[in-house]
């Protein structure tokens, strides 16, 4: 699997597994040399901890509200584990708080050496950067959702590691230009996505991966969407501005103060590291990103008036 | 009780960036993200050198033309706010310096 030029070998000895990734991840699939290399094993294969060589009492979490899940599962009437598990696409019918409550929309995280562990109630990973390997162990009936969100935990770190980002935005090419929209929930990321005309191209509606590259700033789109699939292809664009979306009546552009940006800019990173050298490198790569893209905040209403403001700031752009 | 001669230091956990004099500064610990005003940003930067707070005191008072109780009075319920929030903590300067 290839997400912004970062290459992952997934093997499993669960054809289900494999299957699934074939197609859900279709088209971000690659037959490139590794960077990081993933097993996936189901929770009845193996001791969760010795699978993933941690003490047990650390995955404590991951076993007590795994079988919270297994068991509510279970009861009549029950929904599927599709109820349970999902990316805040659409309401649980378990209601927010007790979907909350088994699931947990936050792994818990750990650093051993240079191994991290994480876990949530669907999966239990971890990952080791210097060795290059990463384990995740999870109950088969939470295939779908503990491969997803493991590998966006695995791809936050792997972009870290890589001088890059993996943020909440949307993405957008227009030309051969890319921008981002970056954003927490609620922000505009999907509307923004849902309002491109026939000069866009949805890259992400709700995940990109951004890079500095031998001083070239890319976007890049990933398989992590958020109400449309509309991200069907593995494209990298050069990153020509971000995009603070602000919803209002009027529709306008404005720069923003570099700390500012910054601030909204490590406020969409999907990130869980605790270490500090790491962190410090997650602040450095984010300054590094405000220092070489212009930052705005767009305020656009309903429809696709922004665009406008756009393709205007493309055109300064050109004059200058 | 926060004394003028205690030494202030950043939380080793912290990461932090000034940008155009406006510090930005991450708490891995609770994963939030910090934006200081000028005179907050100021006192950030200082904190980088684990001055005391009547050195940083000093430095407000000549820097941004306010009165001696007035920077006192500023840096005090910075730092104390600081301290809660978990990102410095308050020592002793060793004698050996």
């Amino acid at each position: 699997m290839d997400i912004g030029d970062m290459c992952v070998l997934i093997a499993s000895p669960h054809p289900q597994v494999i299957a699934h990734i074939q197609d859900r991840y279709h088209d971000f699939l690659s037959e490139e040399a590794p960077d990081f290399e993933i097993e996936m094993a189901f929770a009845e294969d193996a001791d969760p901890a010795e699978y993933l060589d941690v003490p047990h009492e650390m995955l404590s979490d991951f076993i007590e509200r795994s079988r919270a899940v297994e068991k509510r599962l279970e009861e009549p009437g029950a929904p599927s584990s599709s109820a349970v598990y999902w990316w805040g696409r659409q309401p649980s019918p378990f209601g927010e708080s007790e979907a909350d409550a088994l699931a947990g929309s936050k792994p818990k995280v750990a650093h051993l050496g240079h191994k991290i562990l994480f876990q949530r109630s669907d999966f239990a990973g971890c990952m080791d950067i210097q060795a290059g390997q990463g384990r995740n162990i999870f109950g088969k009936n939470m295939l779908p959702f503990a491969v997803e969100s493991f590998l966006r935990i695995c791809y936050s770190f792997l972009a870290v590691e890589h001088g890059g980002l993996l943020l909440h935005s949307a993405g957008v090419l227009r030309g051969d230009n890319g921008y981002i929209f970056p954003g927490q929930s609620g922000t505009g990321k999907s509307t923004i996505a849902s309002l491109v005309t026939k000069h866009e191209r949805v890259l992400s509606d709700e995940m990109v991966v951004v890079r500095i590259r031998d001083g070239q700033q890319l976007v890049y789109s990933t398989p992590f969407y958020g109400t449309n699939e509309s991200a069907e292809q593995n494209i990298r664009a050069d990153l020509k501005a971000a995009f603070l979306p602000i919803k209002d009546d009027e529709v306008y552009l404005k720069e923003t103060r570099p700390a500012q940006a910054l601030s909204k800019l490590l406020a969409s990173v999907l990130f869980f590291g605790q270490e500090v050298a790491l962190n410090q490198h997650l602040m450095d790569i984010s300054a590094g990103v405000v220092a070489q893209v212009p930052f705005y905040e767009i305020h656009f209403r309903r429809d696709d008036s922004f665009w406008a403001c756009i393709a205007e700031r493309e055109r300064m752009e050109v004059v200058k | 009780m926060i004394l003028l001669d205690q030494v202030v230091s950043r939380n080793e956990k912290t990461a932090s960036r000034i940008l155009a004099g406006e510090a930005v500064v991450l708490t891995p610990m609770d994963s939030k993200i910090h934006g200081f005003n000028e005179t907050g940003s100021r006192i950030w930067e200082l904190l980088a050198d684990r001055p005391t707070l009547s050195e940083i005191v000093a430095h407000i008072h000549r820097e941004f033309e306010v009165s001696q109780e007035q920077a006192q009075s500023d840096v005090i319920a910075f730092i104390e706010e600081l301290v809660a929030r978990g990102m410095v903590t308050l020592g002793q300067r060793s004698r050996e310096g």
